[in-house]
């Protein structure tokens, strides 16, 4: 007991430590404070006018509802955060078991440290204030509803913090080749994606049959109350029922939930420590692959390398497949409406070089070569715009003929006119942020994972994370006004029907600002080599 | 004391040194004049100047922190200096930054380069930056890979490498485009006894054909062996500089260098440290014995 109190003292040390080295630490310190608090405070004030007897009386069928809404929303949140933690959040990198194992800790009291050490921290703080508070919203339900929803809170909590460490333990001790990490990272963000759009799906595609029914809901609210997910969230409502044998099986679910998690958790450092440094097998490469046909010059080597290193890499590879998920989410939510599906090629170019938006921070230290070299900015951008376009033109294509086949509007002249309309405004958004990316790749940086723990968080990554994919966003649109000011133009004028004009204006701006972006960045690389060389330096050693 | 320069005497711990009394040398492969760098509020490297002749294989020494890398990253253009000027063959690095880069050769250290390439494609690339052509490019590399053992490793990622295969291909990543002057921090760290032989004879080859070597490293026999010229660093300046005889002054040069840099002191009594003697367990086991 003595040790796992000492690791959380560390946990704690270590996260004083870092802020009082840097302010942006503290700040987003703050911010994510901010944040949980208003959480917990959401939630007070929530629960505070649900659980008044007056609005109950109001609704008819409230209960029903409550329940199931609970049950549901509280499964869905838990399952989203299981996951969400293994792509966004994955291994702390202050408290990696790896940086204990020198002190021969026995890993299940290293084990318990962990656990008991995330639970201490301020999400999970939160978390479980937010859903005690939540009790109040069952207060006409009487003391004993309300006093079991309180015990529930940190239940969930415990279950949930359980359920994620063995997720992303298992997920860093299984997948081990380099190969298997990037397809791994791949299927997780597809199935992850895919999930986020079920609830939108399925209310969708219900939105015709009059409104909302609760009785088709209940069914697998049911099913979910007897999984861990749910679970913790179905206990108050079993007290009102009286249920007491469901209310005891489900407490025996959780108690295994935790006890199969934390054996599992312990398999994986066991594991991890007995295999770790087995030999993996070497991929062995004849000749030297895209080098041999790049152009012979500075910016071809540029492109090579990044080429290589984008097959490779578990963190960008996903952005490629973006594109075609969403194709394919929102043919299944049009309802024959082909514009809707058109739409997704403007998502798509938003996410086709977002990740080069901050492609230095992704090249990390390796950069130092370009500099010991001295490469000038504009090889380098040119070499960089070289990959990506050769990327995103044809990709671009590919998505207007699987458009095409998906809609059908190949049949008709207008539907032609439209879906190339669309398409050339994609590519030449695209190209604008491939423009974009090029400019604040050089200013904009934030800490990325390292490629061999894709599933980590760097310290001190979520403020700027946030916030700098918001700027290259929100830029892309700006610089397609142009092209937006000649449609607005066409249609006050009355000239509604000309928008086929938009075609060669969109992509004339794609391009205008690739060319202008490039040389812009190629003179804010020159200017500012060394101090990005330093903040690839300084990330490199939040990822360690 | 009388070969360093100008600033033997310990000058005061902030503010850029003097103004160099001695002109930069333009003959000298490399030629160093008062340069100065501050980190907040540590002074790094405190208006340290130093020649360092065309063809010399030379070693810089210094205890950690002494201001070695700092120096060197000035030099090749890696870190802007606060003061001071650093001339490679008669040209200033600053004021055309990538013409000095492309006459030097810097190795690069094992976490500053690329290795999810091959061992070959690293070498490639790293030519192709220099704007070198991609035939005699990928001609250079083999021979390269050949000299350093490595053929076997060509088509291995360099992230799968040991420490002294990782240590060499940087190296033959510096050497690849034929520079003048090679800089090399630390050169023979975790390369095993046959290996960093051959790596030696390559390196004084090179030296005997015009080249300059410059390396920094704690182990004071080896430069000793192989360098012609060494310059102790410490606290951001020269304390001695010449050739290796010269600084020696007829002793051996790891005496010489721990009187210069100072800071050896007799052997702390820590009496617990025991290796275990009086351990009740250990007892035990010899008394069964």
């Amino acid at each position: 007991m003595n040790t796992v109190l000492t690791i959380v003292r560390l946990r704690w040390a270590l996260t004083w430590a870092a802020l009082r080295k840097s302010v942006w630490q503290t700040i987003g310190y703050v911010i994510s404070m901010l944040m949980g608090l208003s959480v917990v405070v959401g939630a007070g004030v929530l629960a505070w006018f649900l659980g008044d007897s007056e609005v109950v009386g109001q609704v008819q069928g409230f209960a029903v509802g409550l329940e199931v809404a609970v049950v549901l929303i509280g499964s869905f949140a838990m399952v989203m955060t299981a996951f969400a933690q293994l792509m966004l959040i994955g291994e702390s990198s202050t408290m990696s078991p790896r940086r204990l194992e020198l002190y021969g800790i026995p890993d299940r009291i290293l084990q318990a440290g962990l656990l008991v050490s995330g639970l201490s921290g301020i999400p999970a703080v939160c978390a479980t204030v937010a859903l005690m508070l939540w009790a109040m919203a069952y207060r006409w339900m009487g003391a004993g509803v309300v006093i079991t929803a309180v015990i529930a809170a940190p239940l969930a909590v415990i279950t949930l913090m359980s359920v994620s460490k063995m997720i992303i333990n298992a997920a860093t001790t299984l997948v081990k080749s380099n190969q298997g990490k990037n397809l791994f990272y791949l299927i997780v963000t597809i199935v992850f994606v895919s999930v986020c759009y079920v609830p939108s799906i399925t209310l969708n595609s219900s939105a015709d049959l009059d409104g909302f029914d609760v009785e088709t809901l209940a069914a697998p609210a049911a099913v979910f109350a007897w999984t861990p997910f749910g679970a913790a969230f179905q206990l108050p409502f079993d007290v009102l029922h009286g249920a007491w044998g469901p209310l005891a099986a489900r407490l025996a679910i959780l108690a295994a939930t935790w006890v199969l998690c934390f054996m599992a958790s312990t398999w994986c450092l066991r594991h991890e420590r007995l295999v770790a440094g087995a030999s993996t097998t070497a991929v062995s490469l004849k000749g030297i692959g895209a080098f041999s046909w790049m152009p012979d010059s500075v910016s071809g080597a540029v492109s090579a390398r990044l080429l290589t290193y984008l097959k490779r890499d578990p963190r960008q590879s996903p952005m490629f497949v973006f594109p075609l998920i969403f194709v394919v989410l929102f043919a299944l939510q049009a309802h024959g409406v082909t514009p809707m599906v058109w739409s997704a090629m403007i998502m798509s170019s938003m996410f086709l070089a977002l990740t080069e938006s901050n492609g230095l921070a992704y090249d990390g230290r390796g950069l130092t070569m370009q500099a010991i070299s001295g490469v000038r900015g504009v090889d380098d951008r040119h070499g960089r715009v070289r990959v990506y376009a050769g990327i995103i033109v044809p990709y671009m294509l590919i998505l207007t003929v699987v458009c095409f086949i998906v809609t059908g509007d190949w049949r008709t002249p207008d539907g032609i006119l439209m879906g190339l309309t669309f398409a050339a405004c994609s590519t030449g958004l695209a190209l604008c942020s491939l423009g974009l990316a090029e400019v604040l790749s050089c200013v904009l940086m934030y800490p990325v994972p390292s490629m061999d723990k894709p599933f980590s968080t760097p310290q001190g990554r979520a403020v700027a994370q946030g916030f700098f994919p918001f700027v290259q966003i929100l830029g892309m649109f700006v610089l397609m006004v142009p092209t937006a000011l000649v449609g607005g133009a066409l249609l006050l004028s009355g000239n509604g029907d000309l928008y086929w004009a938009l075609i060669p204006v969109g992509l004339a701006n794609g391009v205008g600002f690739l060319i202008l972006g490039s040389w812009l960045g190629g003179k804010l690389m020159d200017a500012r080599m060394l101090s990005i060389i330093a903040t690839v330096d300084s990330f490199a050693s939040l990822q360690k | 004391m009388s070969m360093t320069l100008d600033n033997a005497m310990p000058s005061a711990a902030f503010g850029p040194a003097p103004v160099p009394v001695v002109p930069a040398d333009p003959s000298a492969a490399v030629s160093i004049r008062g340069l100065f760098k501050r980190f907040e509020k540590k002074v790094a490297v405190n208006g340290l100047s130093l020649d360092i002749p065309t063809g010399s294989f030379y070693g810089l020494v210094g205890p950690n922190g002494a201001g070695k890398t700092t120096t060197l990253n000035m030099l090749t253009g890696l870190l802007v200096p606060d003061a001071g000027t650093a001339m490679i063959l008669g040209h200033d690095v600053w004021s055309d930054v990538n013409r000095a880069k492309r006459i030097i050769g810097v190795m690069p250290q094992p976490e500053q380069i690329f290795d999810r390439l091959t061992g070959m494609q690293l070498l490639v690339y790293s030519g192709m930056l220099r704007g070198m052509k991609r035939a005699e490019t990928v001609k250079r590399a083999k021979d390269l890979l050949a000299a350093f053992d490595l053929e076997q490793a060509a088509g291995k990622m360099v992230a799968d490498y040991s420490a002294g295969m990782t240590k060499k291909v940087c190296l033959a990543a510096a050497m690849i485009h034929s520079p003048r002057i090679l800089v090399l921090d630390e050169p023979f760290e975790s390369v095993d006894p046959v290996s960093s032989a051959n790596l030696k004879d390559i390196l004084i080859e090179y030296a005997h054909t015009g080249g300059t070597v410059i390396i920094s490293s704690h182990v004071m026999s080896l430069v000793e062996k192989m360098c012609t010229h060494v310059a102790v660093i410490n606290q951001g300046q020269v304390c001695a500089a010449g050739t290796v005889d010269e600084v020696a002054a007829g002793e051996e040069l790891e005496d010489r260098f721990l009187q210069l840099v100072g800071g050896r002191h007799a052997a702390a009594h820590l009496s617990w440290l025991d290796g275990g003697a009086d351990e009740p367990a250990a007892q035990a086991s010899d008394s069964e014995a």
